[in-house]
């Protein structure tokens, strides 16, 4: 029999005490700059609980830039993101991710020459906590966190379909596997908000469908906020409940997908200038899977 | 009175008296090989075939059963014959549907127009259909509740069920009880079967080769059987689980030696033996002729594959 146990049952450090609908992430007037590129400028916005929201935007338009100053990957030079209370501008990215905040890396961040289980172990880190002499004698302590360690990660394993991997090093893994295992090394570390950074960039389209219905999955049965950066419009569009729209580093329009897919501005962004509002509007308002096919 | 006939159900029965520590099942889940045992097995037939009874399944109702392989199968299966109802994998006047997962349930509901008689779906997976608010649908876990709640109101209902089976009792949509009788009696496949004996339980279970070479020939010899990972491929299971006993169609076979480049010699031979999971098989079949040089490269590595119509 496969797993009884939902992923919060697995994972409940994901659990915060936000009630669905209230700010969890709120993002205040961020500018980056890089010398006199303006990566970044002014951008705002808040991630509700339990919300997949999504940024969009032209390559360029500052997506990737935007998450990395989510994550303290860069110090944004104004403006300020608050995190369930605490202030992340100021932190380092491991402190960031010790208040709960997971990240899945576009360009896959794995080791290569360790195995599926011990890529995962590697996000159980933070749970884990005992001393060098515990683990050279392997008794006591040290002996039952591995092993309750193992058996969650186990689940995220039996969850995401890696059993077959497990002992595989992952640099021998294809493209989707490895992308798998970068989402469970980011599940392991029962994040309160996660972040997926273009999680089917690359993909075929079954795998694009088994990342899709993950997350369906991880929404229905961790209800943590996600934010997505992606450039599959049919996946944003489906799953998102809001969306960001950024165009040279500037927020064009925040919305629902229905009212992203209708905005002038949006329009113009992805199809240029002559484009623009003259243009009828488009009769299902699907022109922007359109432009991306 | 005519003595009743022997059933899948009624061997599982029996072995759960007579040998109820005795493993007969071994599924691996998390990870590790968790067993399960005659008296385990047993009881969880019982309480599924009290659950269907206690759903409104009778006697010769189709039960419709769409799900990898797993010991819910088997366990579905031998619970619907307890029932005296018939296994079917789909039947439009199935008033139960026992399904593995999210996939299979929304292909149901889809399809409920055309499945008439469709009052219960079953799903074994909960995940992605916990949610789902249809009042047909029930979780595997409730129906063995239900099962038992039923058990303890009709204490002994299938052991009068189990008098009343007769030959020609219809166990699957063309076999009879008599029909899986003489099978078993008559197999070649493995005739020598004991509980000492591990077979891998492989091949698609809504075939009946499949079915007589697993959870048949398991409640009928008593041979431990084994579900390996479902992601997981046949040659990694084979080499966790070394069966003594073991069925391949001709594709099975080829597979399992393509890609395999190296010209076997007899010095490798017990190496590769090893490699293929196949060290301790003792009885070696395929369901249908291989090709000649593929069943020669078998005997390099001493491995002879017999040959037998499963039916």
């Amino acid at each position: 029999m496969g797993s009884l146990k939902t992923l919060a049952e697995i994972l409940p450090g994901c659990r915060s005490e936000v009630p669905p609908g209230r700010a969890v992430l709120e993002v205040r007037d961020v500018h980056l700059r890089f010398g006199g590129i303006r990566a970044l400028q002014g951008v705002s916005f808040d991630v509700l609980q339990e919300e997949l929201f999504a940024i969009i935007g032209p390559n360029g338009a500052g997506k990737s830039s935007m998450f990395n100053c989510l994550s303290s990957v860069y110090r944004p030079q104004d403006g300020s993101i608050e995190f369930l209370g605490h202030e992340l501008t100021r932190k380092t990215p491991a402190e960031v991710a010790r208040t709960g905040v997971a990240r899945m890396f576009q360009n896959i961040a794995l080791f290569d020459t360790l195995s599926v289980l011990d890529n995962l172990m590697l996000g159980r880190h933070l749970h884990i906590g005992y001393g060098t002499f515990a683990a050279l004698l392997w008794r006591g302590r040290a002996r039952r966190v591995e092993l309750r360690e193992r058996a969650i990660v186990e689940e995220i394993v039996s969850f995401l379909g890696l059993g077959p991997y497990r002992k595989t090093p992952v640099g021998s893994l294809p493209y989707g596997v490895k992308k798998r295992v970068e989402l469970g090394r980011a599940l392991a570390m029962e994040p309160k908000l996660l972040l997926m950074d273009e999680p089917v960039a690359g993909m075929n389209g079954a795998e694009t469908e088994d990342m899709a219905l993950a997350i369906l999955d991880i929404r229905e049965e961790l209800a943590i906020p996600i934010v997505l950066v992606e450039h599959d419009m049919g996946l944003v569009m489906d799953l998102a409940d809001r969306i960001l729209v950024l165009d040279f580093g500037e927020p064009v329009a925040t919305g629902t997908p229905a009212e992203i897919q209708r905005d002038p501005n949006v329009i113009r962004a992805y199809l240029g200038e002559e484009h623009g509002v003259a243009e009828p509007a488009p009769v299902d308002g699907d022109v922007l899977a359109v432009v991306e096919r | 009175m005519t003595p009743a006939v022997a059933t899948i159900a009624s061997r599982i029965r029996d072995r759960a008296r007579s040998d109820p520590q005795g493993v007969a099942l071994r599924e691996k889940s998390l990870g590790i090989w968790q067993e399960t045992t005659w008296a385990r097995y047993g009881d969880l037939v019982e309480r599924t075939a009290h659950g269907l009874l206690a759903l409104g399944v009778g006697p010769r109702d189709p039960v419709a059963l769409q799900c990898e392989n797993r010991p819910e199968w088997l366990i579905a299966d031998a619970g619907a014959v307890a029932a005296r109802a018939v296994t079917a994998e789909l039947d439009p006047g199935a008033r139960v549907l026992i399904a593995e997962g999210q996939e299979q349930v929304d292909k149901a509901l889809a399809g409920k127009a055309s499945l008439t008689g469709l009052e219960w779906i079953v799903y074994l997976e909960p995940r992605g259909v916990r949610d789902y608010s249809e009042p047909s649908l029930l979780w595997w876990p409730e129906l063995l509740a239900r099962g038992e709640g039923h058990r303890a109101e009709h204490p002994g209902l299938l052991d009068e069920l189990a008098a009343e089976v007769r030959d020609d009792d219809p166990v699957t949509p063309t076999l009879t009880a008599g029909d899986v009788n003489a099978a078993l009696r008559d197999q070649a496949l493995h005739p020598d079967a004991g509980p000492g004996d591990f077979v891998l339980c492989h091949l698609p279970l809504s075939q009946t080769a499949a079915r007589l070479t697993s959870g048949w020939l398991n409640a009928h010899a008593g041979v431990q059987l084994h579900f390996g990972e479902p992601a997981a491929g046949l040659a990694q299971t084979l080499r966790e689980v070394e069966p003594s006993l073991f069925v391949g169609t001709p594709g099975v076979w080829e597979g399992l030696v393509a890609g395999d480049g190296t010209r076997p010699r007899r010095l490798y031979a017990r190496a590769l033996r090893k490699r293929l999971g196949m060290r301790k098989c003792r009885s070696a079949v395929s369901v249908a002729p291989l090709a000649p040089e593929l069943a020669q490269r078998y005997t390099r590595l001493g491995i002879t594959v017999r040959t037998v119509e499963a039916i």
